[in-house]
């Protein structure tokens, strides 16, 4: 057996979002994993393998802990903390040069074999620790940070430039998103796309599609209150099908209540009486309230790969989603599901009404293979396995 | 005549609206007041008084308070006035005893009238105009009427039981405050914004040249209800056809991020530049040379910037948003498109560039000359005069 490797998983909170929460509990049945970052919440791992070295909260006891782990590195390897004490000159303020030390301080101190970075925007701050430290680094494209962040925040389109070059190994969600991150430095011969791994439990309540009898058409959409999730887009397309007599009900799963805009919005297209908002769920409730509904739709204007689609689709809900980010390597029009342009409100009302239309037996056959796809491309055993052989090239 | 105005701040220079009300009214001799939560650094050729400060610290807070209450010791009439009130609907004696502090630079007013500048403004000093025996009016502008109440249903019942004159910037903010519950038994008047007339003297010569990118401007916050995404979708659109353009939008605003992704996102890098926030003088000067204004808002209250867009000669085309069909009459001083279409305003401002230069001229000319002879300065001051008499 090969000797297990200490692989540092770092988002910056701990806990992290669920699906990195699953890398981390994938990736420690074979090797360390090493959890760095501020605690936001109570959490026990039951693995021996997981290791936390957390960031105070209070500033007053980070002072306190950063002091002895100063110590301690002193001790253990001066030269470490010389070389973090010379990188944290270039911060402009004090206290950013504190929190930059307090946060490079136990990584340096706990030496992990991989540092892997979550999320690609913090390659500013911790690009240093692979440059200066030769700490062996990857980097994650979840969504965001590359769809969108570079085109509104430019200095980070230089970041990314800057740093690129240094790293060992990408980790993309899409193929999109690799292409999309290319723009930065030639990364292909770096990269490697693995799907997120959706949990069990989803594919295990799958049934066979059977067309509800009713005239209701419900859709659910799942996503926190954020501009790039496109609501308004859904509800410009509920107000024109509500006109052309159509009975539909929208819930909105994530935000407890509407935004201002969105609210405005229900208002002036008289929408509010068959729209609901339910407050994030746990998975347990998730999956009962989508077994609720009839069709699943993602209005988004930027995503990765949405988690909640891959969800649908293992439990057996049709899905209706926007050509945005990796969508259109999962849904394939009309065979996994509806995929339609983004920002259109007709083409999301002409799916919606397509897919009322759709007779059950063609249904039966897209959930069918929705499912069946997910399953292959998405599954979480292989896709953790394919991860732990990312991590052996990249310490070969 | 006495009028106190209650504002958040003292208006800037830019806001023609307040400062032409105050100026206008001070020389038919009436005595305006500015009572404000936070007096600002321009100086103003009027009273302005300000409202004491709450502190965070409560020790602080608590000496403020003593202080405050000794200072109302002429005023104990009044006072006890407005406590009587206050208990009569049922409010908290906390709440009350903040509502004293917080009203207390009112409650020692003299004043004939106190018009609070926006309905929001008159929340927790329902009481304080009878209590200081002045009549009570509210103005209803945008924000007030069409989004504020939709957040808190019913939160002006009091106001209206109270107030004896209702002013809304237009006929649809009417409508809205009597959505909201304004009584149909108050007393009312549409006094809709005004310009400075003197500003636009100077009739720019404007013709469309198609041979290089037309100039489109919006003057907006960059804010949900001025609906740009739906406007730069309906640019990409315009794109497609292969027309070329340039577009400025002017105002700053937290919603730059989404509008700066969707100009990416629709391949509009180039033909869309975000120019900030500009003083008024810059911005007439961006209109002065802009071919096309527009405003594409999912509501307005009414929209200062459309009219001085007319005055300058641009073609301006607009939503039928809230009492934007109010601003611009369509196909006779510009074009009214359904708001939430980006389709048809892209169909719209084709239409417009296919129009001949001399039908153009002429709507140009209706737009320019309804706003110069009805929405003067001189008309809004008249109404004011008659609102209060």
């Amino acid at each position: 057996m090969k000797k297990k490797l200490k692989i540092a998983i770092y988002s910056g909170t701990i806990p992290s979002t669920s699906f990195i929460e699953r890398l981390i509990n994938g990736v420690a049945e074979h090797h360390e994993v090493l959890l760095f970052g501020v605690q936001k919440k109570n959490i026990s791992y039951a693995s021996k393998t997981i290791r936390v070295f957390t960031t105070p909260k209070s500033k007053w006891v980070n002072v306190f802990v950063t002091f002895f782990r100063a110590l301690h590195l002193l001790i253990k390897q001066p030269k470490l903390l010389f070389g973090l004490l010379e990188e944290i000159k270039s911060e402009k303020t004090r206290y950013s040069k504190f929190v930059k030390f307090s946060r490079c301080l136990p990584i340096l101190l706990h030496q992990p074999d991989i540092l892997h970075l979550q999320w690609a925007k913090d390659i500013g701050v911790y690009g240093f620790l692979k440059t200066k430290f030769n700490i062996p680094l990857v980097v994650s494209f979840r969504g965001a940070h590359i769809n969108y962040t570079p085109v509104v925040e430019p200095k980070y389109a230089s970041v990314y430039k800057e740093f690129f070059p240094h790293v060992d190994a990408f980790h993309g969600v899409s193929h999109t998103i690799v292409k999309k991150a290319s723009q930065y430095d030639d990364i292909r011969s770096r990269s490697t796309v693995i799907y997120s791994p959706t949990p069990e439990f989803f594919f295990n309540t799958y049934k066979p599609y059977q067309k509800p009898n009713r005239k209701t058409i419900r859709v659910v959409s799942v996503g926190r209150n954020h501009w790039k999730k496109g609501y308004q887009y859904a509800v410009d397309a509920l107000h024109q099908l509500r006109l052309k007599g159509y009975d539909i009900e929208y819930s909105l799963i994530g935000p407890a209540k509407p935004t201002e805009a969105l609210l405005f919005q229900m208002h002036q297209l008289d929408v509010i009486d068959v729209m609901s908002f339910k407050s994030q769920l746990n998975q347990q409730e998730l999956l009962e309230a989508l077994q609720y509904q009839d069709v699943l739709l993602l209005p988004s204007l930027g995503e990765g790969i949405a988690n909640v689609v891959l969800e649908a689709m293992a439990m057996g809900l049709p899905v209706i989603s926007t050509d945005c980010g990796g969508m259109a390597e999962v849904v394939k029009h009309m065979e996994t599901g509806w995929l339609v342009p983004m920002r259109d409100a007709k083409a999301i009302e002409a799916a919606i009404i397509d897919f009322y239309n759709t007779p059950e037996n063609k249904l039966k056959s897209m959930v069918s293979e929705a499912h069946v796809f997910v399953k292959r491309e998405f599954d979480y055993a292989t896709n953790i396995a394919k991860f732990i052989e990312f991590y052996n090239t990249v310490v070969k | 005549m006495k009028i106190g105005i209650v504002l958040a701040q003292p208006p800037s220079y830019s806001e023609t609206f307040f400062n032409s009300k105050i100026k206008g009214l001070s020389e038919h001799g009436y005595t305006v007041e500015l009572y404000v939560r936070q007096k600002s650094l321009e100086n103003a050729n009027y009273k302005v008084v300000a409202a004491p400060k709450l502190s965070k610290n409560r020790i602080v807070q608590l000496f403020k308070t003593v202080f405050v209450l000794l200072s109302l010791l002429p005023n104990l009439k009044r006072v006890s006035r407005f406590i009587k009130l206050e208990k009569s609907i049922g409010r908290s004696s906390s709440q009350i005893l903040k509502n004293i502090y917080t009203n207390s630079h009112l409650l020692k007013a003299n004043l004939d009238w106190l018009h609070f500048g926006f309905t929001t403004m008159a929340l927790q000093s329902e009481h304080v105009a009878k209590s200081i025996g002045a009549k009570m009016a509210v103005s209803c502008r945008g924000y007030d009427m069409d989004v504020y109440p939709l957040k808190k249903p019913g939160s002006y019942n009091l106001v209206w039981s109270n107030v004896n004159k209702i002013h809304a910037i237009s006929k649809y903010m009417l409508i809205r405050a009597k959505t909201n519950g304004m009584l149909n038994t108050t007393e009312n008047a549409i006094i809709t914004p005004a310009i400075k007339t003197s500003l636009f003297q100077n009739n720019i010569e404007k013709q469309i040249d198609k041979t290089k990118p037309i100039r489109i401007t919006t003057i907006a916050r960059l804010h949900w209800i001025k609906g740009l995404n739906y406007t730069l979708e309906a640019l990409a659109l315009l794109k497609a056809k292969g027309i070329k353009f340039s577009y400025e939008i002017i105002g700053e605003g937290s919603e730059y991020e989404p509008l700066r992704f969707a100009v990416h996102e629709l391949g509009l890098e180039g033909s869309v530049n975000f120019r900030g926030k500009l003083s008024h003088q810059e911005t007439l000067k961006r209109l002065e040379n802009s071919d096309i204004y527009i405003q594409y808002s999912q509501s307005e209250g009414f929209c200062n910037a459309v009219l001085e867009a007319q005055t300058m000669n641009c073609l301006c085309i607009v939503s039928d948003g809230g009492a934007l069909p109010e601003n611009i009459l369509d196909n006779e001083t510009g074009w009214v498109v359904p708001r939430r279409n980006p389709k048809m305003l892209a169909e719209t401002i084709s239409r417009v560039l296919s129009m001949d230069s001399l039908a153009l001229r002429v709507i140009r000319t209706n737009a320019r000359e309804r706003v110069l002879n009805e929405f003067t300065i001189k008309n809004q001051i008249q109404a004011f005069i008659d609102f209060y008499e």
